[in-house]
């Protein structure tokens, strides 16, 4: 109890333990706790799989979108700067892995350097961005996300052009290398877990408050002293940095990378921004709820959907997203607590 | 006595449109100064002015002693400089307490028991603790923005229209507390306001700006009863 305590208050290095924390408040500890469940069960349902390569398959994809969609929340959705470009940071961390691999380094160190060279660059790019406020700051990061694909198709040195890059199949532990889908289901799980807490954290840290009262009162957040640019521009590079993180797992995992599978605006850039707004933007668990539900839906709908009248599963997937967009504002998880909240306040009459 | 606030000659505006001309006021320590004129007379550009939200094209802000006209935004509440914008702006998914937290971050040392006092100074807000600050009405919302904006002891506290959208009973409320805070923490407060009866009541002195320009100053009491401000803003 008394570490809870410290936890949360912690997160305003004011208060020394003297106040305890408010009943009902949502603490680090009490999320990372939940987080941890969630991610025990998910490990008992992917045991349980293991035998059916098709399903593993689904499933890694499924725990590295949760990760990425996550790690897209904590600047999208905590800081409501509503990032296009996350591919970029994606493929910065996929690009990275790749070309290290070719020269002996392994993906486990190459983590390293794609996280920091995905903060740097989001840094440089966004300082000028944020000067952008709402949609207009969406659309000039679209417009990087493009360019990027542009000079990723044309800088073949470093990205092997519109051939791709692949690696040789080396399994291995140290190559986070797998014969087996089920180990790369189970490390994509570990990353989810690992960005899931990290978000956990953040959300109850002063930073998490700072890019909330930034998102809702910009303004405000200045009177009582908050530097926004600073704000903004570290959740974008940790944002950036765990979505290159991302991206090393997923190239390792294909060990072939090209501009459109790295780059893609609609199978990429846009998707981490759909899986948390059909999760719950804003909110520590929307995105992996929103992956949970929509990357299986979407394989189900391809294998089934799609021989049958081509195209037609991204009609029925898209048809989903209007509607959440319009009746669903907080996602999934939005209106699970707008419900749990209801019969609260029902309850005490 | 040197000035807490001085405002000297100060021009500001936005892009072509130049909404404040040439002012300069001042305040004194513990001094409760009101700013008063008709809506869009330009009381929160000057309000913006002093808080860092805009940048003045010409003239000088100086605070405490120091010339604070280049001092960006979020660095001025450090210095006890600060604002209590209109309507509040509380952060509306975060509970009370997390924005009188938020309020006294700037001075890591005081926020502790100064969060202890808050509730003390305002009993509604303890109840409301945990309570999101955009489920609050009125009344409690500009009380929790004025606790959020001294959470960091300020030695100056800029008021923008406390009085609008609350009730006439709300607004004497939290004009009472104003002057209360005032004498009680002995903080200089500078106090814009439409409501100039209401405004000139609990002030000491006051600034009438019109157009832009400061046209009158001087003591409350005595604009009070002038009655050419009688006329054009009481409606007497």
């Amino acid at each position: 109890m008394k570490k809870a305590e410290t936890m949360t208050v912690s997160t305003f290095a004011a208060a020394k333990g003297r106040h305890a924390p408010a009943r009902g408040l949502v603490t680090f500890r009490s999320s990372a706790l939940q987080v941890i469940l969630l991610s025990v069960v998910l490990l008992a349902a992917t045991f349980l799989g293991r035998e059916h390569s098709y399903v593993m398959n689904i499933v890694a994809y499924t725990f590295l979108f949760a990760g990425l969609a996550t790690a897209w929340n904590i600047i999208g959705g905590f800081g409501g700067q509503f990032s296009l470009m996350h591919a970029v940071f994606f493929a910065i961390g996929g690009y990275t892995a790749m070309n290290l691999f070719k020269l002996g380094v392994n993906p486990w160190i190459a983590l390293v350097p794609a996280m920091a060279l995905a903060a740097g660059f989001a840094v440089i790019v966004s300082w000028p961005l944020f000067r952008l406020r709402g949609k207009f700051f969406g659309i000039a990061t679209l417009a990087v996300a493009e360019m990027m694909l542009v000079l990723a198709n044309y800088f073949k040195g470093l990205t092997g052009g519109s051939q791709g890059m692949s690696v040789p199949l080396k399994p291995g532990l140290q190559n986070m290398i797998f014969l087996d889908r089920f180990h790369y289901a189970l490390l994509m799980l570990g990353y989810a877990t690992v960005v899931l807490l990290i978000a956990a954290y953040v959300y109850r840290s002063r930073l998490g408050y700072f890019l909330q009262a930034v998102r809702d009162e910009q303004d405000a957040a200045r009177s009582v002293g908050i530097s926004i640019t600073k704000v903004k521009l570290t959740g974008m590079a940790l944002s950036a940095a765990l979505t290159a993180a991302g991206g090393v797992l997923f190239a390792m995992y294909l060990r072939f990378v090209d501009p459109p599978t790295l780059l893609s605006i609609t199978d990429i850039g846009v998707r981490f921004l759909l899986i948390a707004l059909i999760g719950g933007i804003g909110t520590l668990f929307g995105p992996l709820i929103g992956a949970l539900l929509i990357v299986p839906l979407e394989f189900t709908l391809r294998a089934y959907l799609a021989d049958v009248v081509p195209g037609s599963h991204l009609i029925v997937l898209g048809g989903s997203l209007i509607l959440c967009a319009l009746f669903l504002k907080r996602g999934v998880v939005g209106l699970a607590l707008d419900l749990m909240n209801r019969r609260k306040e029902a309850s005490h009459g | 006595m040197s000035a807490a606030l001085e405002v000297r000659n100060v021009t500001a505006g936005y892009g072509q449109v130049t909404v404040l001309r040439d002012v300069t006021l001042r305040v004194d320590p513990g001094e409760v100064v009101a700013v008063v004129g008709a809506n869009g007379a330009g009381k929160s550009t000057l309000l913006g002015v002093i808080s860092g939200l805009i940048a003045p094209v010409e003239g000088q802000v100086h605070f405490d002693g120091q010339d604070a006209t280049r001092l960006s935004a979020h660095e001025r509440p450090g210095r006890g400089l600060v604002l209590v914008p209109e309507g509040g702006r509380l952060f509306p998914f975060m509970t009370v307490e997390e924005n009188l937290r938020l309020g006294g971050f700037s001075k890591k040392e005081v926020s502790a028991e100064r969060l202890a006092e808050m509730f003390e100074l305002f009993p509604i807000l303890a109840e409301r603790r945990n309570q999101l600050a955009g489920k609050l009405s009125g009344g409690e919302r500009q009380m929790c923005a004025v606790a959020r904006a001294i959470m960091s002891r300020p030695k100056l506290l800029m008021l923008d229209e406390p009085s609008v959208g609350l009730s006439p009973l709300m607004v004497s409320n939290v004009f009472e507390l104003v002057k209360g805070l005032a004498e009680r923490v002995g903080l200089s407060i500078i106090l814009v306001e439409q409501n100039v009866g209401e405004a000139l009541e609990i002030s000491d002195r006051a600034y009438v700006i019109e157009q832009g320009r400061i046209t009158r100053d001087g003591r409350s009491d005595d604009l009070r009863s002038d009655s050419r401000i009688r006329a054009a803003y009481m409606g007497m």
